[in-house]
């Protein structure tokens, strides 16, 4: 055990101090205001100070079916991701990292490239690609196979499936990088000691790789799962929570309470409720990760 | 080393404390008051003026050159800055107004004018703007300005228009040619207009090539699309007294009736419930589409390419036994609360009122005038789409001003494309409705 002393541990928590005073100013600071604004009446456009209402935006909130509707959205998002993005990423990072495949550089660049792209001008192309007009890009491939235009995201069936469809194209090549870390991590010599048994691929699989991929898999887990809950750019952009309350999520719930309708007390309690229901996900995860 | 530390720390303190203290102010050039004030204006200042949108390359040049022009006038200079519409400036705006800091004058969206106004945050005009100039409003105008709610404000003008942003109905000459359809006149009744949308429906030869038609694109995602039709039948989206939701009605369910023919029909293009009008134009200018109802900038648009002088008209709004009504939604000009500068911003605010400023902004940007004495301009007198929309104007209506309006809009628009995608009856549309836009205004309270 290192035993510093009093003059040492001074010097350890001056350094400290810059990270703190940035931490508690723009996070822990804005953080703890939002919990008390969601106990509060709060307009953006006033300069009154804010009215202590108890839990009544809850209330309100849960008696909205605008809310609830936009619980159920975020989690059918987020279920249908998570699942598609992980297993998507890995089937990538397993088919890049085999010895079969040549040109891996390309690949890993190919699949990249969506994530470093910025959402919205991405989005844009997909309400393009997307559009309901029979000439548009998509539906002229369809007409191409004698199949009648799709409304796609002007239709309530089909507005959901194309922004997890834009969320799993952008999101694949970052869970791909991150699994093939895992992969390359895993050493050589588990392999080569395995080879000696007769174990065949899918066994060597389930046995061997995904058990020593479960740190990275609890990894992405957790932020796969915080950033569906945060879904906000294309919905915004493609569909702006519509047709009807098709696509509204909870952050475009938020936004919308809060910056269009200036409500900043429902806004600053649809936030602490993300705020819970993440760390709730998070801890479940986590155990679940000890077990 | 310690010391020359310490005679850094010194210089830099000092130096921020100059950097900090108030610059000393100009010697005051004294101006005449401006009407209805006693004070004279002091001149020799920079105000600042912020618009919502105005940012296209024709409307922000235009206004520019009248700034300057305001300059070169009066000597008060003017710091003018535009904020595009998809960057949410009434955001921008709120933030500066709770953080104390804002423009002497904005352009903002009506009915943000009101909201702001309920929470005081707007200076009232009338204490600086002349009674010509408020006589000079185009009819409408010269009402909607005015607030009604609670407090100093209660009767007083809180906003201006820039334009006379109302809707109508525009058409493709060639398609109705080719449909063998009669141009719409201005007393073309509901019954009809549903009756030529379906004839202009389906495949036609258009300048020599087969195009598939829809007869009127409108769309579900806007309150501007289906609000006049439900107007004409009497409905209304909230009591008279503001204070709870009328949508329940049967004037409102006769006009969401009429509106959803349009898509049992099969008059408007797919993906109507939500598609954007910018698409439905795009359709429109490729022959695909009849008729539309928008702003005036849409048609100004149109008329930029070559071919449309002749092919494109502008009717009217139909009519419900003589009642019809245009969706009026203009950008208007606000004074804060907290302005440093009001007399010189109004003084700003008037100059744009003027009949030159309004002709000059007419003529580029395409808007309707917001003063009468404009419309006398030969170059506006003349011009048959100026004229249309100025008539349009004269039935014109505002969408419902409460502080809630934002949330009644979303309201609204959930509620039609659900039925519209058959998830609710139209009785249970009605009354879901209205059961949550008496939640918002009981939220809102």
């Amino acid at each position: 055990m290192i035993v510093a002393s009093k003059r040492e541990r001074f010097g350890y928590y001056l350094f400290l101090l810059p990270a703190f005073v940035v931490f508690t100013t723009f996070i822990f600071g804005p953080m703890l205001y939002s919990f008390y604004l969601s106990l509060c009446k709060y307009s953006l456009v006033t300069t009154n100070n804010p009215q202590f209402v108890g839990f009544k935006n809850y209330l309100d909130l849960f008696k909205n079916t605008q809310f609830l509707t936009a619980v159920k959205n975020t989690m059918i998002f987020t279920l249908a991701l998570v699942p598609l993005t992980l297993f998507g990423g890995l089937l990538v990072a397993m088919g890049i990292n085999s010895k079969l495949i040549k040109y891996k550089r390309f690949y890993k660049i190919c699949y990249y490239i969506p994530y470093v792209s910025s959402m919205v001008a991405v989005s844009y192309v997909f309400k393009i690609l997307f559009s309901s007009r029979p000439d548009a890009a998509m539906n002229a491939l369809l007409a191409a196979f004698g199949v009648a235009p799709i409304e796609w995201l002007n239709s309530a069936d089909w507005a959901m499936i194309i922004i997890i469809l834009l969320s799993f194209w952008k999101q694949l090549g970052y869970v791909m990088i991150i699994y093939l870390g895992g992969l390359l991590a895993i050493p050589e010599d588990v392999y080569e000691a395995v080879s000696l048994d007769p174990i065949n691929g899918p066994t060597m699989l389930t046995k061997i790789t995904l058990p020593l991929l479960k740190p990275t898999t609890m990894f992405l887990l957790v932020t796969e799962v915080i950033n569906s809950f945060q879904i906000f750019t294309p919905v915004h952009v493609m569909t702006s929570g519509g047709p009807g309350m098709a696509t509204t999520t909870l952050v475009t719930l938020l936004y919308e309470k809060g910056f269009k309708n200036s409500n900043m007390g429902q806004a600053s309690a649809i936030a602490v409720i993300i705020f819970f229901a993440l760390l709730l996900l998070s801890i479940i995860q986590n155990n679940l990760d000890k077990e | 080393m310690k010391k020359f530390f310490a005679l850094f720390l010194v210089v830099a303190m000092v130096l921020s404390f100059v950097a900090c203290t108030p610059t000393e102010e100009p010697t005051p050039t004294q101006e005449p008051a401006v009407e209805g004030t006693k004070e004279p204006v002091d001149t020799n200042v920079t105000i600042r003026f912020w618009q919502a949108g105005g940012d296209t390359a024709d409307a922000q040049a235009t206004m520019k050159s009248l700034v300057e022009a305001f300059t070169a006038e009066t000597g008060i200079k003017v710091d003018y800055q535009t904020y595009p519409w998809g960057a949410n400036p009434h955001t921008s705006f709120q933030t500066a107004i709770v953080g104390g800091d804002v423009a002497d004058l904005l352009i903002v969206g009506s009915p943000f004018d009101y909201g702001l106004a309920l929470e005081g945050q707007v200076a009232p005009l009338d204490e600086y703007i002349s009674e010509e100039t408020k006589a000079d409003l185009q009819g409408v105008f010269a009402s909607e300005g005015v607030f009604h709610g609670e407090g100093e404000l209660d009767g007083k003008f809180i906003s201006m228009p820039l334009y006379g942003g109302t809707r109508t109905i525009y058409y493709n000459k060639a398609i109705f040619d080719a449909a063998g359809v009669a141009y719409p006149d201005t007393s073309w009744t509901m019954e009809e207009f549903l009756e030529n949308s379906k004839k202009l429906t389906g495949e036609f030869e258009i300048g020599g090539e087969k195009k598939t038609v829809y007869g009127f694109a409108t769309s579900a995602k806007y309150a501007s699309q289906y609000l006049p039709f439900i107007w004409n039948f009497g409905g209304e989206i909230l009591t008279q007294d503001n204070s709870a939701a009328a949508v329940n009605s049967e004037e409102w369910k006769a006009g969401v009736e009429y509106f959803l023919q349009f898509f049992e029909e099969g008059v408007t293009p797919p993906g109507s419930e939500a598609m954007d009008l910018a698409e439905q134009l795009a359709m429109f200018m490729d022959d695909q589409v009849a008729m539309m109802c928008a702003t005036v900038d849409y048609v100004t648009e149109i008329l930029k390419n070559e071919g449309w002088d002749a092919k494109l008209g502008v009717g009217a709004m139909p009519n419900n036994n003589g009642i019809a009504s245009s969706y009026v939604g203009a950008d208007v000009f606000i004074i804060p609360a907290i302005a440093k500068y009001p007399a010189q911003a109004a003084m700003l605010l008037e100059y744009l009122l003027r009949t030159d400023s309004q002709v000059k902004y007419a003529q580029v940007v395409g808007f309707t005038p917001a003063v009468k004495s404009a419309m006398e301009d030969p170059s506006i007198a003349n011009d048959p789409v100026q004229l249309a929309f100025a008539n349009a104007l004269e039935d014109g209506k505002y969408y419902a001003k409460v502080s809630c309006s934002s949330d009644i809009t979303t309201i609204l628009r959930e509620n039609i494309q659900s039925l519209l995608a058959g998830n609710m009856t139209l009785d249970e549309y009605a009354a879901d409705a209205e059961a949550r836009i008496n939640q918002a205004l009981a939220e809102a309270e």
